[in-house]
């Protein structure tokens, strides 16, 4: 498993923020997006799609369930060819 | 039977139209239904490079110049001509002339999502491309929304008829339809062109696709297996008129309005909530005079999606008890035609009822534990229909039933 680069660690962090409406400040790796923010499923659709535009990289639709926080997209990330 | 509602008050459908994937024109309509055809086949009115899947019903060989006489085609978008065809096609079938028209009070009613976004497409791919200097005018002077009702004012010439097209998107039609309904039943209007319209377009496909409810093979309203919608286009217009007026021009009487309801869930921007849509449900039925186990059918709204389904059964199922229905999806037949999906679901209901048969939910395999129902599957089977309610549920929550049932000369 690689890991990724601190740079992008930030930029996933920005692009959830922005997109997933919450504070820099209160966001962790490990809480889930659904049930520990009470995060929309349309936001999560939005955020992933900005994922894909940054990173030139493409998310299946049986991968989407498996985003539930943000380690889940760092380890996406990491392992996902770019386009 | 319908107690205390004089005849100038009761509101009958007299024509019908219809602009469809698996027929245009009622025989064609009927036939489909009757065996459970499929408008389903390969989108081709974009380019579906990059989508991993794009099956949708498009209509092939629809010829504007067949139904427009009046207006210029190229004045019109898509959704504007199948308005306007589907609105000659009732009017004929209503037996009524265009001076006839012209000597009368109309309102005209059309329900839409998309409007012209076909056209706001090819605009939105133009600019990209080329740059706001290549937009091409003609198109620029058709996408307004409020066209597709105005449109068939200009076909037949009704410089008086009041013209409303309704946004309310997979519901409008129903909402078009109470809308010419309540004007009717008020006295506000002597004839009532009221329906619903849309055309295939990139962004609503996208939008569908981007949010996982798009199938990759067909539509399975109530099945185990189903995946979600495919997008569809066309049109119904009904024509609407009292049943005094009917009587007294000796117009055939396909069906009665008996009543409707509407409901905002103001819940979830997309996600239905069954209280809701059950409250709507109890709405158009005491608007009706109806109670729950006199109804013989219900045409559901049934996309096809995990959401839908589930959701929309809860909601029957609390409003009618013991006393179920058959629930049919003519979205698995027509996909979803948006805008026009619950007008072409009304005609849908009316011919059931006037040639005695329920119109299959075809593609089933299995249907799902979490939405049992008798959704009467693939093969249409033969019923003596006097009562049918048919569901109309739209993003925003937006909510609408009606309430259809047989005219019976004997016992009016």
């Amino acid at each position: 498993m690689s890991i990724l680069a601190i740079d992008r660690v930030q930029r996933v962090n920005e692009l959830a923020c922005t997109h997933l409406e919450l504070d820099p400040g209160e966001i962790t790796d490990t809480a889930l997006f659904i049930e520990d923010y009470g995060v929309d499923s349309l936001s999560i659709i939005d955020f992933t799609a900005a994922i894909e535009k940054e990173f030139s990289i493409a998310i299946s639709r049986e991968a989407l369930p498996e985003l539930v926080n943000l380690a889940a997209v760092y380890e996406l990330l990491a392992n996902s060819p770019v386009l | 039977m319908r107690a205390g509602r004089s005849d100038a008050s009761r509101v009958v459908i007299t024509g019908l139209g219809i602009v469809s994937s698996i027929g245009i024109g009622i025989p064609d309509f009927v036939d489909s239904l009757r065996s459970g055809r499929s408008g389903a086949k390969p989108i081709t009115s974009f380019d579906t490079t990059g989508y991993d899947y794009s099956i949708g019903c498009e209509i092939t060989g629809f010829e504007p110049g067949q139904w427009i006489k009046n207006v210029p085609t190229e004045e019109l978008g898509r959704t504007s001509q199948f308005s306007i065809a589907a609105a000659r096609m009732a009017i004929e079938d209503a037996g009524l002339s265009t001076d006839d028209l012209r000597s009368l009070s109309c309102q005209i009613s059309i329900g839409t999502t998309d409007g012209e976004s076909k056209d706001l497409d090819h605009l939105t791919e133009t600019q990209v491309l080329s740059g706001w200097e290549a937009l091409d005018p003609v198109i620029c002077s058709r996408i307004y929304a409020n066209l597709l009702s105005v449109a068939i004012a200009r076909e037949f010439g009704l410089s008086h008829a009041e013209t409303t097209t309704i946004a309310t998107a997979c519901s409008a039609g129903n909402y078009s339809i109470g809308n010419g309904f309540d004007a009717i039943r008020v006295g506000d209007t002597d004839i009532a062109l009221c329906g619903g319209a849309d055309a295939v377009c990139r962004k609503t496909f996208t939008a569908f696709y981007r949010l996982g409810t798009i199938a990759p093979d067909c539509c399975r309203p109530f099945d185990r297996d189903r995946q979600g919608i495919l997008t569809g286009e066309g049109a119904g217009v009904l024509v609407l008129e009292s049943l005094e007026s009917a009587l007294t021009r000796g117009a055939t009487i396909h069906a009665e309005v008996l009543g409707y309801g509407l409901t905002c869930d103001a819940y979830h921007p997309v996600a239905p909530e069954a209280a809701s849509v059950a409250r709507c449900m109890d709405i158009a039925l005491r608007d009706a005079n109806v109670k729950p186990h006199e109804v013989d059918l219900i045409s559901a709204h049934g996309t096809g999606t995990k959401a839908n389904d589930v959701t929309e059964v809860r909601a029957i199922r609390e409003v009618f008890g013991d006393t179920v229905p058959r629930t049919i999806s003519l979205k698995s037949m027509l996909g979803h035609t948006m805008g026009a999906a619950s007008a072409l679901s009304a005609i849908g209901c009316s011919l059931a009822i006037t040639h005695g048969f329920i119109p299959p939910t075809i593609n089933h395999r299995e249907t799902d534990p979490e939405c049992t129902i008798d959704c009467v599957p693939n093969t249409s089977v033969e019923a003596d229909l006097r009562i049918v309610q048919n569901n109309g549920l739209a993003f925003g929550g937006n909510n609408a039933v009606v309430i259809l049932g047989r005219y019976d000369e004997e016992h009016a």
